[in-house]
């Protein structure tokens, strides 16, 4: 099964395996300090936006490589931050599905 | 993790950050120089056939500078021309540059633009797309632009474009053809949904002629149109208070250039030279036998660092934030970075006087108090003042009613303090 990018999708209702994958049209900019997603194609669900991530939205989407699920990434952010399992879940589980709100992501089961 | 900010503040704090650390945020690539118009006020337009098409980069050139510029922090490409629809690539180049991640601007007349061109727009959105009319009529506007059909051809692309919307603004230039038109081309812009804008800051041709200037407002003419509507004196009034902070910083009490080129800016011309702005021509470094890297961090960082050599009136003039002029408009007018252009420091005074601003005598500018055009100026503005009266949209306050505020240093700000067009005050939210 595979999420569509369109506004909305819910990946809260998702098995936390689902493998997380990003769209090929968008560009990631690294400036004076800001990272930035660019989606470049109308596809895109919000094409007219730019997404500034912090530093962990960073590390989330780098880890979102078609093979890592969110508990994959839950795991992988308890490795490297000083951070509560349950916490790191919400935090991802809700990152996640707003990406996947702008058509950034897709999940498939 | 994804925080939602304007896009106006998102685009200061970028801004912002590169004062301390030069960054090429803004890249304004002319494609071509040719145009299938020929407007008379044009400072660059070329013939569609000019053997100077050759000497354009390729798509292979483009291709590497893209990565050189992102890789140098780009984030704003503006495309402008001459007509960049003019070289049959261009959606080529245009491709490329979006896979770079560029936040993309199109400068366009629009007469071009078909329906391929519109549906390629469409998918692959540009961050905005700002088309020039030279007249409301289609007299005016052909009259201007010496070409029969290229109003209707320039309508046409304006619909193509709305048809799918795209992120469409219109503009138009104040000159002594298109002058009494600018409200009714602002009132077609409206009632179609878009933003619009105009300026009559006019310059010589970048290859030395003065032809443009023989469509020139007067600096008075320039202040009569803006007293036409409510919005444009506090405009104004508004960037004279927002940047006059910026006037102390050393990158522009003290250098020939003060504005934000060579510090978030450039540009570069279809033949591979990079400048401070697409108006300066005297300094120029060759992307083709160098990288970008080395012409931003050294070359441009030596020009845009440039001291001026003598005293000029400007160093101490508290209106310059608010003034058009710059040092590359005094080398296409005069041939001198450092002489300043009376019809940009005219057409200040005047704006500066009919907002009530207490300016200060100063030996060097000839319309301060007690200076030799001082009491001249003073009849050009009590016209205009009688003007805004009359017209009723916007009213002057009472002579010398204001004084600039002494007690508190504002913080600094960092923006950029370019005037002119504000290419990028298009998205909001």
């Amino acid at each position: 099964m595979s999420i569509a990018p369109e506004q909305g999708s819910n990946l809260e209702t998702l098995p936390p395996d689902a493998r997380l994958s990003r769209i090929d049209q968008v560009v990631v900019r690294d400036i004076a300090g800001e990272t930035l997603l660019i989606p470049i194609r109308s596809n895109v669900a919000q094409l007219d936006s730019v997404f500034v991530l912090n530093e962990t939205g960073k590390f989330i989407w780098e880890n979102i490589d078609g093979t890592n699920s969110v508990h994959g990434i839950v795991t992988l952010m308890c490795d490297t931050f000083e951070v509560a399992g349950e916490e790191a879940e919400a935090d991802v589980t809700e990152f996640v599905g707003l990406l996947a709100s702008a058509g950034l992501v897709t999940a498939t089961v | 993790m994804i925080p939602q900010i304007g896009y106006n503040e998102f685009s200061r704090r970028l801004h912002g950050s590169v004062f301390t650390d030069r960054t090429p945020l803004d890249v304004t690539f002319e494609i071509t120089r040719r145009c299938p118009l020929t407007c008379l006020h044009c400072y660059n337009n070329l013939p569609m056939n000019d053997p100077a098409r050759r000497s354009e980069l390729t798509l292979d050139e483009y291709k590497r500078l893209f990565d050189e510029f992102a890789e140098l922090g780009t984030l704003w490409v503006l495309f402008t021309g001459g007509e960049i629809f003019a070289r049959p690539d261009f959606l080529e180049i245009y491709t490329e540059a979006k896979k770079r991640g560029f936040l993309i601007t199109l400068f366009t007349n629009g007469t071009l633009i078909n329906e391929k061109i519109a549906d390629y727009l469409a998918e692959y959105r540009p961050f905005a797309i700002e088309i020039t009319l030279y007249g409301h009529t289609r007299e005016t506007y052909e009259k201007l632009t010496r070409i029969p059909g290229s109003f209707d051809r320039c309508h046409r692309g304006i619909q193509l474009l709305l048809d799918r919307g795209l992120p469409l603004t219109l503009k138009t230039v104040g000159t002594t053809i298109t002058k009494d038109e600018i409200y009714e081309m602002r009132a077609f812009a409206e009632n179609l949904g878009l933003d619009f804008k105009f300026d009559s800051m006019m310059n010589p041709r970048i290859d030395c002629s003065q032809s443009p200037l023989d469509v020139r407002l007067t600096p008075e003419e320039v202040v009569e149109l803006d007293l036409k509507d409510a919005r444009r004196m506090p405009e104004w009034d508004q960037l004279y208070g927002r940047y006059r902070a910026a006037l102390s910083n050393p990158l522009v009490s003290e250098t020939v250039y003060s504005c934000g080129g060579g510090i978030a800016s450039c540009a570069v011309s279809p033949y591979g030279e990079m400048t401070i702005c697409v108006l300066s021509q005297v300094d120029r470094f060759d992307l083709r036998n160098g990288p970008a890297r080395e012409g931003w961090h050294h070359f441009l960082k030596e020009v845009r660092m440039l001291q001026r050599t003598q005293p000029v009136k400007c160093n101490s003039c508290e209106i310059r934030s608010m003034c058009s002029g710059c040092a590359a408009m005094s080398e296409l007018e005069y041939g001198d970075k450092e002489v300043p252009v009376d019809f940009f420091c005219r057409t200040n005074h005047i704006r500066a006087y009919l907002l009530g601003l207490d300016l200060k005598p100063n030996p060097l500018c000839e319309y301060r108090p007690g200076s030799e055009r001082y009491e001249e100026i003073q009849t050009s503005v009590a016209e205009l003042r009688r003007k805004a009266e009359e017209y009723g949209h916007w009213t002057p306050p009472t002579p010398h009613g204001r004084s600039l505020p002494v007690f508190q240093t504002p913080p600094p700000q960092t923006d950029d303090f370019c005037n002119g067009f504000n290419r990028y005050a298009v998205a909001e939210g």
